[in-house]
C-alpha cells in the first residue's frame, strides 16, 4: 500500500514539474515542487542535499509551503510536513545560523496566513525546533489564541525554546461535558435500535461536529439499507458540513454489502452526480467512488478531462479501486485521452495512438515505472510525433533505459542517427554522469557548431557533477558568447556539498576574479557567505563599498562571522560597517542579532594580516637555527641577520599581490615571534614534479606541501603531515590536497606543544605534539618564528592571517622548592616529559586536562622512572571524578592498583561515593591502607597535594593537612584490607602514572624530587 | 498494605550503596511479612489484561479511558475489583500496594512519578519512558520517594533471549571473562535472530474520524499534542506515531538491548556517539530504518540493522579474539572447558516481591532501566533529526546539538507535567 502510494504522489506531482529543467535560476516555485517530489528522501546524503536546495528559496519558499498545508480532512500533507519539518530540523544543524534566523522569522511570518488550528500548531512545532529568542515576543501572543490546539503548541514551543518546563499546576479535572453526552446518544441507541435512524437524524442537525460523527460511528451498528437510503436522500437538503460527514461516513461504510447495494442503486447515482459538480464535496464522492467502483469507474474516468485538481484525485481514485491495477491505468489512457479502441496490452498499446496529451502522460508512466522493456515504445515516440511528445520521449528515456544499461544505450543509438541529429542525445548523455559521456560532450561542445554545439553547451551546464567544474571555469575564462552562462554554473558547482567550505571558497575566489557583471558577483558572495570559510569572510569584505553588490556582501560577512564565531578587531569593525548597509525587509533582525553579537564578542585582536601584498615587511630572513641562534651574541647575530635579509630580498619577491618563492635560496621568517597560535595561508606549488615546501612552526619543521605524485618520497600520504615527528605521527590523517598547481589552504593551531592541521578543510593533524627536530631531548621552543620553507622549488602565498592565543604562563619552582633540588614534570606548556595516552590526556590552558570522550583508553605516564621521592601536584576535579595516581608502576597493561601501588584520586565527598570502602577515599593507597577525610576543596576547585614515598613509608598530604601517612608492609602484614593479592605493592621503581580516563579532571604544576632510600 | 507496613518495609530494607570500583553492598537478610501484595493495573489494554497472572500480588483495580477496555478489565479476576477512570484515583487508593502501568509509552513518566509520589511501589512496562528527560525524572522519584521500581522486561535474567537461544547468564559470563577480548561489537538484527517489527509504523496521513463514545480521547492523548482523533493513532496501533512511542525500536528496543547493555557491563553509563542512516522521518508517523549505530567509551558498539539489512554472517558478538553468533555458537575452541575456571556473573533479585518485600533493589530498576530506555531514546533522537549525535552520559545531554536536546525533555500539553 504504502509504496503504490508513493509512486503516485511522485507521479501527481510531476505534473507540476517543468518537463526540462535548467539547473540555474530557477524559481522558488520550481525549487518547492521538485523537493515536494523528492520527498521523503531515502538517504541521509539526499535528505540534506533537498533540504540545502529547498533553504535556498528562504522566506519565500516558507510561506509557498505552509500555503499548501490543508486543513485536516482535505488530503494528505504528508509532502509538505516531511519538507518543513526537515528543513526546520536542518537549520539547526552546526554552522547555520543565519538560515536558522531566516528559517524562523519566515515560520513565524507565515503564521498570519494559516488559518486552521491543527496547521497552525503544526507550523508552531516547528518554530519551536528552530526557533530562539528571536520568536519568544512573536509567539507569545499565541498562548492566548481562542483554539486550545493553538495555545497548547505555543506553550510547548515557547517552553521548548526557554529550555524550562512550564509552570507546575495541579493536574486537571476529569471528563468532559461532551463526553457525557456522547456517551449518553450511545446508551440511548443501544437501548433502542429501532429509533437509530431518528436519533442519528436528530444528532445531525446538531451543531458540534465531535457530536454528529459520534452519531454516525454509533449508527453503522444498527445501519440497514433503508437506513442508508434515507441518508442518501437527506444529503440533498443537508448543510454543506451535514453533507461531507454523512459521505465521509458513507466511505467508510462501504465494507457493509447493505451500503454498497444501496450506494450502487440508480437514486444514489442520480443524487451523488448531481453533488458532484459541488467542489467541496467532490474529493469525498471521488473517494467514494474509488471503492465503489464498477458503475462509476466511468465518472471518475471522464474527470480525467479535468484540468484542476480533481484529475489528481480521479486519477489516484482510480488506481486505488480494487482489482487489476492495469485496468485504471488502461482506462486513464482511453478515456483521459478521449480515444477508444480494442487494446491488446492495456497499459502502453494505446500510447502511440493517443493524443499529444495521452502520449505525454503515457510517457511519464513508462518513466515512472522504468518500463525497460517497453523502450522500444519510447524510442519510437523520440522520432514521431510532435516536438513536444518527442522532448517528452526523450525525457521518459533517462529512466526506461536502466541504469547500468545507459551509457552505452545512448551512445549506440546517438551513433545511429545522421551527424546533424546526434545532439538529441546530449541531454541522455549527461543524466548518466558516465565519464566517457563528459568526454564525448566536451569534445563535440569544441567541435561542434550551431545547435549541436548548443545543445552541448546546455548538456555541461546540466552535468550533475563536480567533474566539470573544471570545463567550466575553462570556458568561463573565455570570451565566448556562452562565458557567462559557464561561469554561473561554476559558481553555483562550487556551492555543491560534496565540497568542503575552504574548496567552495578557493573556487569562488577564482570566480570572482573573473565575475563580469553584478549578478555574478553576487552570486558568488552569496556562496561565499555559506563556507564557514575565515578567508571567504575577508573576500566578501572587498565588495562592501560597490553598492551593486554590497547587499550580498554584507549577508556573507554577517552570516560568516555569526554562524563561526570569528571575532577580533576587523570582524569587529567590519560588522559595525555593515550593520548601516543592511537593507532588506530582515534587516531589523539582522541588525539585532549583530549587536547582541558584536555585545557579547571577547576583546581580542583576532586575526590578523601578516603579509600586506606590497611588501615584504614585517619578514626577515633566516639565521642558522633556534639553538644556534640563542648562541649567538647580539652583535653577531646582527651581522647575520642583515646578510639573510638581504638575500631573502632575492630569493622572495611580491608579485600580484602574492608572496612568491622562486625555487632558489634560503626559507623567510616572521620578524615577530608566535607563541600559541592559529593560522590561515593559502599556498600553491608550481606544476613541477619536484614541488616541495613547507611551513615552521616555532622555528622548528615543518607543516609538509608536496606533490603527492612523488610516490618515491612518501608523498602519496598527502599535505599537511608534521614530516619531521619521529615518535609521534608525521603522516596526514588524509589526502586531502587540491590538484597540483592550484591552490590549497591550511588551517593551522599550535597550542603548547601540539599541533592541528586542516587541509583545504579537511582535518589531516589532530591534535599532535609536534617534536623538537633541532634536539629532541627538548620540548618544542615555547615562542618562535614562523617560517616559510625553501626546498627547491617554486611557490606562492597568500592570506597569511595569525591569531595569537592567551598563553598561560610556565610554572616556575619556588625558590625552595629549587634549592631543595625538585624537578619540573609539567610547567603548563608542554607532555615532554611524559608519554601514553595523549589523546584523552590534553595540553589544555596550562593544565594536563582529561577529556574521556576521545576513548582511546590508557593511562598517563612519565617517561622516566622513580623509585623514592616526592611529588607534588595540583589537581581539579569534577563531580564524583575518579582517577588515581600510580606510582613505581609498570607501563604495561593491567591495573596499577595491584601490579603497583595507586594512590586514590576520588571526589568522595560526592552522595555517589558515600556507601565506599575507607580504603576507596581519596588519597588511600587504594585496598591498603585508608587515608582520612575533610582536606578536599569542593569539585571545581584546585587542591595541592603531596605523596611522599620513601621504601615502604608512604605519606599522602592535600592541601596541608596529612591525610595519610603508613607503612605498606605492615599494612600488608595479615593481607590487605580488599582482601586482594596486590602483587606489585613493594616494586622498587617504576613510572608514575595517572590512572583512568573516564572522568574529566585536570592537573597541574607537577614536579617531583627524588629521594635517596632511608631505612 | 497499611502506610504502617509499608513504612516498615522501607526503613527494614537497606539502603543501597551506588556501585563502585569493588562494589560494596550491606546485605542484612530478613524475613518478610507473609501478607499478599496487591496491585492495581493502570490501563488495560491488551498488554495490561495480558500482565495480570504474575505470582504473589492481587489484583483489586483497574483504570482505563476506554470504558470497553475498562469492563474487560473489571473481568479479569472473579472478585469484585475497583474500576477507575482517573488513574490517580487508582494511585491514592488505599488498597493498592503496587502500581503495574500498561498504558501507552507517553503516560509512563507521569504516572511512575505520581506513584512514586504517593509511596507506590512500581510495576511499569517498557519502554521506560519515551524521553530521556522523563526517565531521569522517574529515577529522582524513585529515590526521592523510596519506593522500589521494576521495568517490565525479563531477559536479563530469564528466559531464552530470542536469537542466541539460551538464556543471557553464560553469555555475561562469557563476556565478563574477557576470552572475547575488547572492545566488542553486539549486532542486533534478523541474521543474529532478532525482528525489529516495522509494521509499528505510522500514516502520515489519517483522515479525522469520530471519536467513538467508549474513549475519552482527550485523556488518551493526556500530555500528547491534540491532534485530530483516528483510530490508527490509538490502541493496537499508536506505536507508529512519534507521539507516544518510538515504533518497532520503541516496542522492542528495551527487550533486545537491556540484556546486551548488562551484559557488555555498561549498566551504569550511556553510548558516547549514536548514527543513524534511516529515511527521512516524518514529523508525526514513524519510518523504517536501515540500521543504527551507538558506540561506548570505550569502543564497545551496539549495532542495530532493520528489516532485511545487514550481512547474513554476522556475529551477534564480535570481539578482538572470538566471536558469537546466532543460537550461541561461539569460534573460541574449547571456549566452554575455559570459561569453567571464570566466576559465575552477580546473583540479582528477580523476584519483584521480594524486592517489594526486602527492600533491595530488582534486577532490573530504575536506574539501569533509565540506561537501557536511554539507548532507546537516543536513537529516536538520531532517527527523528536524521544526524549523528554525541552525549554526555554524565550530563545525560547531547553535546553541541540545541536542536537534539530540545529533544531530551519535550514540554507536554498543559496541564500535565512531571
Amino acid at each position: 500500500m504504502k509504496k503504490i502510494y508513493s509512486i503516485i504522489s511522485v507521479f501527481l506531482l510531476c505534473s507540476f514539474v517543468a518537463l526540462a529543467q535548467t539547473p540555474a535560476n530557477r524559481t522558488t516555485k520550481t525549487i518547492v515542487a521538485d523537493v515536494l517530489a523528492q520527498m521523503p528522501a531515502e538517504r541521509t546524503s539526499q535528505y540534506y542535499a533537498q533540504i540545502k536546495e529547498l533553504s535556498t528559496t528562504g522566506e519565500e519558499g516558507v510561506s509557498q509551503l505552509v500555503s499548501m498545508l490543508l486543513p485536516p480532512g482535505k488530503g494528505s500533507n504528508a509532502n509538505v510536513e516531511f519538507a518543513l519539518s526537515g528543513w526546520a530540523n536542518y537549520v539547526t544543524g552546526e554552522g547555520l545560523e543565519a538560515a536558522r534566523l531566516t528559517t524562523a522569522t519566515a515560520l513565524v511570518k507565515s503564521l498570519d496566513k494559516v488559518s486552521d488550528p491543527y496547521n497552525k500548531a503544526f507550523v508552531i512545532s516547528l518554530i519551536g525546533i528552530a526557533g530562539k529568542n528571536e520568536v519568544v515576543a512573536k509567539l507569545t501572543p499565541y498562548l492566548k489564541d481562542a483554539s486550545v490546539v493553538v495555545s497548547d503548541a505555543a506553550a510547548k514551543a515557547l517552553a521548548s525554546i526557554n529550555g524550562q518546563a512550564p509552570p507546575k499546576a495541579p493536574l486537571p479535572a476529569k471528563s468532559t461535558q461532551q463526553h457525557e453526552r456522547i456517551a449518553a446518544l450511545g446508551a440511548q441507541m443501544a437501548a433502542k435500535p429501532t429509533d437509530a435512524l431518528k436519533l442519528l437524524q436528530t444528532a445531525l442537525k446538531d451543531a458540534d461536529r465531535t457530536y454528529r460523527y459520534a452519531a454516525l460511528s454509533f449508527a453503522s451498528e444498527y445501519a440497514t439499507e433503508a437506513m442508508y437510503a434515507a441518508l442518501v436522500q437527506s444529503l440533498a437538503k443537508a448543510t454543506l458540513e451535514v453533507q461531507l460527514d454523512i459521505i465521509n461516513w458513507l466511505g467508510n461504510e462501504c465494507h457493509n454489502p447493505a451500503a454498497r447495494r444501496e450506494l450502487t442503486s440508480d437514486a444514489a447515482e442520480q443524487t451523488l452526480v448531481r453533488l458532484v459538480s459541488n467542489n467541496e464535496l467532490r474529493k469525498s464522492i471521488i473517494q467514494l467512488w474509488a471503492k465503489l467502483g464498477g458503475r462509476y469507474i466511468p465518472f471518475l474516468a471522464g474527470m480525467l478531462n479535468a484540468t484542476d485538481e480533481t484529475l489528481d484525485w480521479a486519477y489516484y481514485a482510480l488506481l486505488t479501486t480494487k482489482g487489476d491495477i492495469s485496468k485504471p491505468i488502461a482506462s486513464f489512457l482511453r478515456h483521459g485521452c478521449i480515444r477508444k479502441g480494442n487494446v491488446s496490452d492495456p497499459v502502453v498499446t494505446p500510447i502511440p495512438e493517443t493524443n499529444d496529451a495521452g502520449k505525454i502522460a503515457g510517457l511519464k508512466l513508462l518513466a515512472h515505472r522504468q518500463a525497460d522493456e517497453y523502450v522500444y515504445v519510447v524510442m519510437d515516440l523520440t522520432t514521431s510525433g510532435t516536438q513536444e511528445v518527442q522532448a517528452a520521449a526523450y525525457t521518459a528515456l533517462k529512466d526506461v533505459v536502466l541504469p547500468e544499461k545507459r551509457i552505452e544505450f545512448f551512445t549506440s543509438e546517438m551513433n545511429k542517427l545522421e551527424a546533424d541529429k546526434q545532439y538529441l542525445y546530449y541531454p541522455l548523455l549527461a543524466s548518466t554522469n558516465a565519464p566517457q559521456a563528459l568526454d564525448i560532450i566536451t569534445k563535440r561542445f569544441y567541435s561542434e557548431s550551431g545547435r549541436a554545439k548548443e545543445a552541448a553547451f546546455q548538456a555541461l551546464l546540466d552535468w550533475n557533477g563536480l567533474e566539470v567544474s573544471d570545463e567550466m571555469y575553462k570556458i568561463a575564462q573565455t570570451t565566448s558568447a556562452y562565458s557567462n552562462k559557464a561561469l554561473d554554473r561554476y559558481i553555483q558547482l562550487a556551492s555543491d556539498d560534496r565540497l568542503t567550505g575552504e574548496n567552495q571558497r578557493l573556487q569562488l575566489t577564482q570566480a570572482l576574479e573573473i565575475a563580469r557583471t553584478d549578478a555574478q558577483k553576487n552570486a558568488a558572495l552569496e556562496q561565499l557567505g555559506k563556507t564557514n570559510s575565515f578567508l571567504g569572510l575577508r573576500l566578501a569584505a572587498h565588495y562592501l563599498d560597490a553598492p551593486a553588490v554590497q547587499q550580498r556582501a554584507a549577508l556573507a560577512v554577517m552570516s560568516l562571522a555569526l554562524s563561526n564565531n570569528f571575532s577580533g578587531r576587523d570582524i569587529k569593525t567590519l560588522l559595525n560597517k555593515i550593520v548601516p548597509l543592511l537593507n532588506n525587509p530582515d534587516a531589523d533582525y539582522q541588525r539585532q542579532a549583530i549587536r547582541k553579537y558584536l555585545a557579547e564578542m571577547p576583546d581580542e585582536a583576532g586575526f590578523v594580516s601578516i603579509f600586506n601584498g606590497k611588501d615584504l615587511s614585517g619578514w626577515k630572513g633566516l639565521v642558522e637555527n633556534p639553538i644556534a641562534r640563542a648562541k649567538m651574541k647580539p652583535a653577531e647575530l646582527a651581522k647575520k641577520q642583515k646578510s639573510s635579509n638581504e638575500q631573502m630580498r632575492n630569493d622572495w619577491l611580491v608579485e600580484n599581490g602574492l608572496l612568491v618563492f622562486g625555487g632558489k635560496g634560503d626559507n623567510i621568517c616572521t620578524e615577530k615571534q608566535y607563541g600559541d597560535f592559529e593560522m590561515v595561508v593559502d599556498w600553491k606549488l608550481e606544476s613541477s614534479p619536484d614541488a616541495d615546501a613547507g611551513i615552521y612552526l616555532r622555528g622548528t619543521p615543518q607543516v609538509q606541501m608536496w606533490n603527492i605524485a612523488r610516490t618515491d618520497v612518501g608523498a602519496e600520504v598527502g599535505s599537511g603531515g608534521l614530516y619531521n615527528n619521529q615518535t609521534n605521527p608525521s603522516k596526514p590523517l588524509k589526502v586531502a590536497d587540491n590538484e597540483l598547481g592550484t591552490w590549497n589552504t591550511f588551517y593551522i593551531k599550535m597550542t603548547g606543544d601540539r599541533v592541528t592541521v586542516l587541509l583545504n578543510g579537511e582535518l589531516v593533524v589532530d591534535n599532535i605534539i609536534l617534536e623538537n627536530y633541532w634536539d629532541r631531548s627538548q620540548p618544542i621552543f615555547p615562542l618562535e618564528q614562523l617560517e616559510l620553507q625553501a626546498h627547491g622549488s617554486k611557490v606562492y602565498y597568500r592570506n597569511i592571517y595569525v591569531k595569537e592565543l592567551e598563553r598561560p604562563k610556565p610554572f616556575e619552582l619556588s625558590a625552595q622548592e629549587k634549592k631543595e633540588g625538585f624537578q619540573i614534570l609539567f610547567d603548563g606548556t608542554n607532555m615532554h616529559e611524559w608519554t601514553g595516552n595523549f589523546a584523552d590526556y590534553q595540553l589544555e590552558e596550562g593544565t594536563i586536562s582529561v577529556h574521556p570522550s576521545h576513548s582511546f583508553g590508557g593511562n598517563l605516564y612519565t617517561k622516566k622512572e622513580y623509585a623514592n621521592f616526592i611529588f607534588r601536584f595540583e589537581f581539579q576535579l569534577t563531580p564524583a571524578a575518579n582517577n588515581g595516581v600510580g606510582i613505581r608502576a609498570p607501563m604495561e597493561e593491567g591495573d596499577a592498583a595491584y601490579n603497583a601501588m595507586e594512590i586514590q584520586i576520588l571526589d568522595c565527598e560526592h552522595p555517589v561515593y558515600q556507601d565506599i570502602a575507607p580504603y576507596q577515599h581519596h588519597g588511600s593507597v587504594y585496598g591498603v591502607i585508608a587515608a582520612e577525610h575533610g582536606a578536599m576543596k569542593p569539585a571545581g576547585e584546585w587542591n595541592e597535594e603531596e605523596i611522599y614515598a620513601n621504601g615502604d613509608h608512604i605519606r599522602v598530604t592535600l592541601n596541608g593537612k596529612v591525610i595519610l601517612d603508613g607503612n605498606i608492609r605492615e599494612a600488608a602484614k595479615n593481607g590487605t584490607l580488599d582482601h586482594k593479592e596486590h602483587p606489585g605493592l613493594f616494586n622498587k621503581s617504576g613510572h608514575i602514572g595517572f590512572l583512568g580516563h573516564g572522568n574529566e579532571l585536570k592537573f597541574k604544576n607537577i614536579r617531583i624530587k627524588e629521594l635517596k632510600e632511608k631505612r | 498494605m497499611n502506610t504502617a507496613r509499608r513504612e516498615f518495609f522501607k526503613t527494614m530494607g537497606c539502603a543501597l550503596a551506588f556501585t563502585v570500583v569493588p562494589r560494596h553492598v550491606l546485605g542484612r537478610g530478613f524475613v518478610a511479612p507473609s501478607d499478599q501484595l496487591t496491585k492495581g493495573i493502570i490501563g488495560v489494554g491488551g498488554m495490561g489484561r495480558g500482565h495480570v497472572n504474575y505470582s504473589g500480588t492481587r489484583l483489586v483495580a483497574v483504570c482505563d479511558v476506554d470504558k470497553k477496555h475498562l469492563e474487560l478489565g473489571t473481568q479479569l479476576v472473579a472478585d469484585k475489583i475497583a474500576a477507575y477512570h482517573d488513574f490517580r484515583d487508582l494511585i491514592l487508593d488505599k488498597n493498592v500496594d503496587i502500581v503495574h502501568i500498561a498504558t501507552p509509552p507517553h503516560w509512563h513518566g507521569i504516572m511512575s512519578v505520581e506513584a512514586a509520589k504517593a509511596g507506590k511501589d512500581i510495576w511499569c512496562e517498557k519502554p521506560m519512558t519515551r524521553t530521556i528527560g522523563e526517565g531521569r525524572r522517574v529515577m529522582e522519584a524513585v529515590k526521592q520517594y523510596g519506593v522500589k521500581y521494576r521495568l517490565n522486561t525479563w531477559f536479563r535474567f530469564a528466559d531464552n533471549f530470542y536469537g542466541l537461544g539460551t538464556p543471557v547468564k553464560p553469555l555475561k559470563k562469557l563476556v565478563q571473562s574477557g576470552l572475547l577480548g575488547s572492545p566488542l561489537k553486539v549486532t542486533i538484527s534478523k541474521h543474529t535472530g532478532f525482528d525489529w517489527k516495522f509494521y509499528w509504523t505510522g500514516k502520515e496521513y489519517l483522515e479525522p474520524q469520530p471519536i467513538p463514545a467508549e474513549l475519552d480521547y482527550d485523556m488518551w492523548l493526556g500530555p500528547a499534542p491534540l491532534k485530530p482523533y483516528n483510530a490508527h493513532r490509538v490502541h493496537e496501533t499508536f506505536r507508529g506515531y512519534w507521539d507516544y512511542d518510538g515504533g518497532g525500536l520503541g516496542d522492542m528496543g528495551q527487550h533486545y538491548i537491556d540484556p546486551v547493555q548488562y551484559i557488555l557491563g555498561k549498566d551504569h553509563t550511556s553510548p558516547v556517539k549514536v548514527e543513524v542512516d534511516a529515511p527521512q522521518q516524518h514529523p508525526d508517523a514513524i519510518g523504517t530504518w536501515r540500521s543504527i549505530t551507538y558506540t561506548y567509551d570505550d569502543g564497545c558498539q551496539i549495532v542495530l540493522w532493520g528489516g532485511d539489512f545487514g550481512k547474513p554472517d554476522t556475529p551477534y558478538i564480535a570481539g578482538t579474539k572470538g566471536n558469537v553468533y546466532k543460537n550461541f555458537v561461539c569460534d573460541i575452541p574449547d571456549w566452554e572447558k575455559k570459561l569453567a575456571d571464570f566466576p559465575e556473573p552477580e546473583v540479582q533479585v528477580t523476584d519483584f516481591i521480594e524486592s517489594v518485600k526486602t527492600r533491595k533493589p530488582f534486577a532490573l530498576n530504575e536506574q539501569n532501566g533509565f540506561r537501557s530506555s536511554t539507548i532507546v531514546n537516543m536513537g529516536v533522537v538520531a532517527l527523528r533529526l536524521n544526524r549523528t549525535l554525541h552525549f554526555d552520559p554524565v550530563k545525560l545531554e547531547f553535546i553541541n546539538d540545541e536542536a537534539a536536546n530540545r529533544l531530551l525533555s519535550q514540554p507536554m500539553r498543559s496541564p500535565w507535567n512531571i
